[in-house]
């Protein structure tokens, strides 16, 4: 028997997105991102394009997270409070390309720092780093706008992802990043058509769907991964068999959910099945942000510096394949 | 009756609610927003007493009473006797009109356009042939020679007539026997209740009182209920009247009752209501057709399942329990005087023949409405669009069908702006280039809110004209002033104040339109689980047949814009109006449509879609104008643009 | 092609009889269609049936055992994505044995891998397999392991031996209990003769897929189907290429040669490295996977990461009922009820947490059910939810005597009432996502 690779041609693409602009652009960054543009299932080489590799980011905080775990304290405890620095050693010494600001500070629970403040952290960490940027909110509406609103005006021209708007609280940050020209994270939960609605709608708005990366909301392992991992696939293979609306690059957050799950800080005395925390922490980094690459992935934002390597490293492998394809 | 026991105290008042005849006595001062709570008795208030949303009015038809000024009730109305229950303190004995509980106009379904031209087409047959009969017999008198008994002259008759093998006879019958048969010269009416080649005699009376054979047909449905009253010798309708199913009082939907029902008595309570609910409109009716209730011999009765285990006070709670098994699926005949339904005591009362705990009566009566059963190659699909929403799609080899908990928002229950098809409902409207809406109300009133068909039109004209979006949140910068702060958040006004029944603007807002189009989600994703488990696209449909309470006329290119029904072409569709009806009234008419019912029940295989997996994502893709999937809706894509 | 229901209803009898105990041919078609039935339970089904449904029904790639009485089974997989339907078989994970380990230190090994047992969301989880791999070269080492592994296990082994002599002896002490070798060279005449009738597995090794092709072919015309294919590469953006077109040419293709199992051994760089590799392939197709290090932490890594990915996406997955603290809850803090779906309570627990506040979160048993479904099927009424709450002591556990129930079950909260004397109820948002504005608004206290 003769055997023929069985190639599956697809009529979409995922968009191409890029991140970040350099000064001939406007901005003020080195080098830009580009994510998407591949033609067939994530790394199947075989059978279609994939022009740029998925791309790790890495976070910072304007404020020190509540429960950081100290296995990441060794890597960052001396800069987690200065989010310029933190960024600094994230990219000079583990080799982020990109950093996420994270302004959980400025949630009215949680610090309620101002706009202003929050303008004051983004720029310092525009200035200590020149790769581009993302900008992480959350979820209290009145706030959040606010304070993207006046992130995207101090930036503008940066072309930052904003990340996130969601359906009921899109219109104020979306229209901001067209005015201040950004890129934009919509987010739904775990749905293929919730995230083609955002998607709908905000084209609808004439929001430019080259500035458009999904985040279909991250479940980390044990904890609904297979929702994610089923959603991204079905979203993946939507947007390649030629519906638009859901063929955009898909942004995960493998760090910020992993750390909040008790198998990445439950000392192994108390579960001694569990094995190795130290070990355990970045296994659940990893195991979450290598099975969600393979549905699609083509952004993550890691907390340990140790997972985002082996991460990044495995990314780079997988696309050494491509030449022998 | 339904009296709420409380403490006499000698300064109390009785207040009196109808039509429920319920009287609760509270002390002086209480406000009758609490007194209608006391009497567990349901009346909307969105703004919690304050007077401010205008939602309790309720009218005072006898008695004192003070009632404070209120900006959401005009002077009109309240000259005319209308008081908000928030705003008003029981100072007498009163009694008071629940509004909200006024019997409905619903126009009698001999105006089915479909049926009229269609009724010799459908899966049941339009003839008269009913399983009570009267029969108009000469006895010869007795003599020494011919001394049979007065029963067995009769039989002998009956059997040389009718060709009958057994004849039986009630109690009552004999009891006046001797009498009747004596009274007019053996000229006598006998009524048979006929079953097969067996017979049973329920009432005899001398031709000259000239006693008449009538049935009739009725819907029990969650919300509304409605019967027609039918003279059995010439199949004519000689009255029809509808109300809301007074057992609305204790929960909007199937599940709420089958809850309200597991405490002690409240069994009970539910079969009193629905009965009080169908003996009013009996009551009504046959005054209206100046008939006698003892005339009534023949009751034909359609509802989902539940409903029926309500009516006959049958333990509904494994309706809603896994693995869903109802207490029967045929009812055996029932005696109207086992219920205590107004007809003649010896009255027979048939009930359609259920699927399941969720595919009932109404609908095994609503295909006989439809050709469906005609043809084993095209397929056809039957929507019935009511609180619950049932669909069914087939042919004569195989049907299939499905449940969804819809909601009442297309019989106007649950939504704001919403009324049922009767008068004051406004049954179409239509956005003008202006901006304005143009509309038609149900005997041309000013309009009290919108029925199922107006909702269908004013969601369809806000969303073709950009007012709202796909996911039907309002565009604020396109509708401007039009955009108005309300109790329950943003809200779209369709008509201001002076020109409305109730003097208050009429809004539907934000949360109204996510109902609305949840309701159409629930039934659109329904329908597409059902085809898809069959394996057969929306394009192999051949036609469409809705039933439900939408109104009199269902605009079908609005409900395909909205994502309500599928966009095929608009001729395969046919709007069948209240089939369930239509359905009871067949079956009065003719004793072979119960068979031929029993017939469909068998043949039809349940989906049950809670445990279907694809049907959450269904529903997710149906939420959102017309669909988040367009190449679903070629022609709303290109008509608007999307 | 798959057929529909209504593809194979035309196939039945349409009587309607119920001898299937369906009631109807239609339901007992999409039965048939959904794999949830057998043509043979229809009494009166016609030869032309038989043939249609049984062309329909044969399975594209091939199951193996292996292993004694508790044998692993791996393969008989229909899709190329979970949710399309359901990943059957999980993956096997095997932990290398190396013979130059030494008797003592193998021992311990066997006895440690042999009692590690973890358990998650009610479901035990252990290693399934032991790879025994003969790198001392010495005959005497290779049997002794195999007989320690045999006698201080249950778990099915795989044997990795260049030598044909001693992989023979090795195989006669594993007699019925289905063991697997690995195949580094192309398939000879004497491995056939080694494994024709008899329960042996052969994990075939290939650098391209026109050889992998060849051997299987010659191994499935000596009658020798027992096959695993192991199509060797070193990168994993290779490895994972090669997996997905092996599965897809017996799925989509029904290409007959590839129809079987996929094997890879890790060889990694670290142990971090080794569970990114590992879990890449336990995703995408692989049927066993060898781990060189027998790891806690990475093995409770990747059973997590393979219950995730083998659940059948078509059942809800259910969380354990009780009572589960957000944040650091003390005995005065709000109590949250909702029902023990999983989803659901990935949701809840998340949104409680994003409101900041800590709380006891009683996650009731509702059969795994969505709030409105089980409320709908009576499963989380209010009758329901005291009974669990009595049944946990809740009462002994917390000081608050108030509890939250979800929004859209309003309705329940006077029947709630009812049966938790002493309790006050308050009713919650409709959606999880309002809970960090609800809990602001409303005291929970």
């Amino acid at each position: 028997m003769n055997f023929e690779i069985p190639k599956e041609v697809n009529t979409g693409k995922v968009a191409e997105v890029t991140i970040g602009a350099t000064s001939e652009q406007g901005g003020t960054r080195s080098h830009t991102v580009t994510i998407g543009g591949s033609t067939s299932l994530p790394f199947h080489f075989f059978e279609g394009q994939h022009p740029h590799r998925p791309a790790v980011a890495m976070e910072v905080f304007d404020k020190t997270p509540k429960k950081y775990l100290d296995s990441l304290m060794d890597y960052f405890g001396d800069v987690i409070d200065k989010p310029g620095e933190m960024a600094k050693k994230c990219v000079d010494e583990y080799g982020a390309e990109l950093i996420s600001v994270r302004l959980e500070g400025t949630h009215p629970e949680k610090g309620d720092k101002s706009a202003e403040e929050a303008a004051e952290t983004v720029q310092q960490v525009l200035e200590s780093v020149r790769v581009p940027l993302i900008i992480s909110g959350h979820s209290h509406f009145e706030k959040i706008n606010k304070v993207m609103k006046k992130v995207c005006e101090v930036t503008e021209g940066e072309n930052c992802l904003i990340n996130y708007v969601e359906t009921d609280n899109y219109k104020t940050i979306a229209a901001a990043c067209i005015a201040y020209k950004h890129t934009l994270v919509a987010q739904s939960p775990i749905d293929v058509n919730l995230a083609k609605q955002l998607n709908i709608l905000l084209t609808d708005m004439n929001f430019p769907p080259e500035r458009i990366v999904m985040d279909p909301l991250t479940s980390t392992l044990g904890y609904g991964l297979e929702y994610t991992y089923s959603i991204m696939e079905r979203i993946r293979n939507d947007g390649l068999a030629g519906d638009k609306m859901l063929a955009f690059p898909m942004l995960i957050n493998p760090g910020y959910e992993s750390f909040r799950v008790k198998e990445t800080w439950a000392p192994e005395k108390e579960y001694p099945d569990w094995g190795n925390l130290e070990q355990r922490a970045a296994y659940w980094e990893i195991a979450t942000a290598m099975s969600l690459l393979l549905t699609g992935t083509e952004l993550l934002i890691m907390y340990h510096p140790r997972a985002f390597e082996v991460v990044k490293n495995k990314i780079i492998e997988m696309y050494e394949s491509k030449k022998e394809s | 009756m339904t009296n709420k026991k409380s403490r006499t105290e000698e300064n109390n008042f009785k207040v009196k609610f109808l039509p429920f005849e319920t009287i609760v006595e509270v002390p002086p001062g209480t406000s009758l927003l609490d007194a209608v709570k006391t009497a567990s008795l349901p009346l909307k208030t969105t703004c919690g007493g304050k007077g401010t949303c205008g939602d309790c009015v309720i009218q005072i038809i006898e008695g004192t009473y003070h009632s404070k000024p209120s900006a959401a009730l005009s002077d009109k109305l309240a000259s005319r006797g209308f008081s908000l229950a928030c705003q008003t303190e029981v100072k007498d004995n009163i009694t008071v009109q629940l509004p909200q509980f006024r019997e409905l106009d619903i126009k009698s379904i001999v105006d089915s356009k479909f049926f009229k031209e269609q009724r010799d087409n459908i899966s049941g047959v339009y003839e008269l042939n009913p399983s009570v009969k009267k029969i108009e017999l000469l006895l010869s008198p007795p003599t020494l020679e011919d001394n049979y008994s007065d029963l067995r002259r009769i039989e002998r008759q009956l059997q040389k007539e009718l060709a009958l093998k057994k004849i039986d006879c009630e109690y009552s019958v004999l009891k006046k026997l001797a009498q009747t048969v004596r009274k007019n010269k053996g000229k006598i009416s006998i009524f048979l209740s006929l079953s097969g080649k067996q017979a049973t005699v329920i009432d005899v009376a001398p031709q000259s009182e000239g006693k008449k054979l009538y049935g009739i047909a009725c819907d029990v449905g969650t919300t509304t209920v409605a019967l027609h009253l039918v003279d059995l010798q010439n199949e004519k309708i000689l009255a029809t009247a509808s109300s809301l199913n007074q057992q609305i009082a204790c929960g909007e939907d199937i599940i709420s009752r089958i809850n309200f029902a597991q405490k002690p008595g409240r069994l009970k309570k539910l079969q009193e209501l629905i009965i009080l609910t169908l003996n009013n409109l009996i009551k009504k009716a046959s005054k209206s057709a100046k008939v006698s209730i003892s005339d009534i011999y023949l009751a034909s009765v359609s509802g989902n399942t539940t409903m029926i285990h309500l009516l006959l006070n049958l333990e509904p709670r494994y309706i809603r329990e896994e693995p869903y098994v109802p207490t029967f699926n045929q009812v055996p005949t029932i005696l109207s005087r086992d219920l205590g339904l107004k007809m003649n005591n010896e009255g027979r009362i048939y009930c359609s023949p259920a699927v399941g705990s969720y595919v009932g009566g109404d609908i095994t009566a609503g295909l006989l409405c439809t050709p469906i059963l005609r043809d084993s190659k095209k397929v056809a699909l039957f929507i019935d669009a009511g609180t619950n929403g049932e669909l069914v799609v087939g042919n004569k080899e195989w049907l299939m069908t499905c449940a969804c908990s819809a909601g009442p928002a297309f019989e106007g229950s649950g939504i704001k702006c919403g009324m049922p098809a009767s008068e004051g409902a406004i049954e179409e409207i239509k956005m003008l280039d202006s901006g304005e809406f143009k509309y038609k109300v149900i005997n041309g009133t000013k309009p009290q809110g919108l029925c199922g068909s107006g909702l269908v039109d004013l969601l369809a004209e806000l969303f073709t004209f950009g007012y709202i979006d796909r996911h039907g949140k309002f565009n604020e910068k396109k509708a401007g002033k039009k955009i108005v702060k309300t109790e329950e958040g943003k809200g779209f006004l369709i008509e201001e104040g002076k020109n409305c029944y109730w003097g208050k603007d009429l809004i539907v807002t934000e949360n109204d339109i996510s109902n609305l189009i949840r309701t159409k989600a629930a039934v659109f994703s329904a329908c597409s689980v059902l085809l898809k488990n069959v394996g057969l696209g929306f394009d192999k449909i051949d036609s469409v047949y809705i039933g439900g309470g939408f109104g009199q006329h269902l605009n079908i290119n609005n409900t395909i814009r909205i994502g309500l029904l599928p966009d095929l072409k608009r001729e395969k569709f046919h709007y069948l109006g209240n089939s369930s009806l239509l359905g009871a009234y067949l079956i009065l008419l003719s004793d072979k449509n119960k068979d031929l019912a029993n017939e469909i029940a068998e043949k039809m295989t349940y989906i049950e879609l809670n445990t279907e997996p694809t049907y959450m994502n269904e529903f997710t893709g149906a939420l959102f104008l017309p669909h988040t999937d367009i190449k679903l809706f070629p022609s709303v894509k290109q008509t608007l643009n999307l | 092609m798959a057929l529909s229901g209504l593809d194979i209803f035309k196939l039945l009898p349409k009587t309607n009889c119920g001898d299937c105990n369906v009631p109807t041919c239609m339901a007992f078609a999409m039965k048939l269609a959904q794999k949830k039935a057998d043509l043979s339970e229809c009494p009166h089904a016609s030869e032309e049936a038989k043939v249609t449904l049984g062309a329909a029904s044969e399975p594209p790639i091939r199951l193996v055992k292996i292993g004694g009485t508790n044998a692993l089974e791996v393969g008989n997989e229909t899709v190329m994505f979970r949710h399309e339907k359901t990943f059957f078989h999980p993956t096997g994970v095997a932990i290398e044995l190396r013979t130059s380990e030494g008797e003592e230190k193998l021992l311990s090994k066997i006895k440690e891998i042999e009692g590690y047992n973890v358990e998650r969301v009610g479901e035990e989880l252990s290693a399934d397999l032991f790879f025994i791999s003969h790198d001392s070269k010495n005959k005497e080492d290779f049997l002794k392991t195999v007989v320690l592994a045999k006698e201080n296990s249950a778990k099915g082994i795989i044997l990795d031996c260049s030598d044909e002599e001693i992989l023979r002896e090795g195989i006669e002490l594993l007699k019925d209990t289905c063991p697997a070798v690995l195949l580094k060279n192309e398939l000879s005449d004497k491995n056939i003769e080694l494994t024709q009738n008899s329960d042996v597995s052969l994990i075939l090794t290939a650098k391209s897929y026109d050889d992998l092709a060849k051997q299987t072919e010659k191994a499935r015309n000596s009658g020798v189907n027992n096959l695993i294919l192991n199509l060797e590469n070193q990168n994993i953006g290779n490895q994972l290429q090669h997996n997905a077109i092996l599965r897809r040419s017996a799925l989509k293709k029904y290409f007959k040669p590839f129809g079987y199992p996929l094997f890879t051994y890790i060889h990694a760089e670290s142990e971090l490295d080794m569970l990114a590799r590992a879990s890449a392939l336990l995703c995408k197709y692989d049927s066993i996977i060898v781990l060189p290090k027998y790891d806690k932490a990475m093995l409770y890594t990747l059973f997590t990461l393979r219950q995730n990915i083998y659940t059948d996406p078509q059942k809800p997955i259910q969380v354990d009922p009780k009572v589960y603290p957000i944040g650091e809850p003390t005995p005065e803090s709000p109590v949250f009820v909702t029902t023990n779906f999983s989803l659901t309570y990935f949701i809840v627990s998340g949104e409680i947490e994003n409101s900041g506040i800590s709380a006891h979160l009683v996650v009731a048993d509702a059969e795994g059910q969505s709030v409105l479904t089980a409320w709908a099927a009576g499963k989380f009424v209010g009758e329901t939810i005291a009974k669990f709450i009595k049944d946990i002591k809740l009462e002994q556990q917390v000081k608050t005597r108030k509890i939250v129930i979800p929004g859209l079950v309003s309705q329940i909260s006077g029947d709630l009432e009812d049966n938790l004397p002493g309790w006050e109820v308050i009713v919650g948002c409709q959606e999880a996502s309002d809970i960090p504005s609800f809990v602001k608004s409303v005291k929970l206290t």
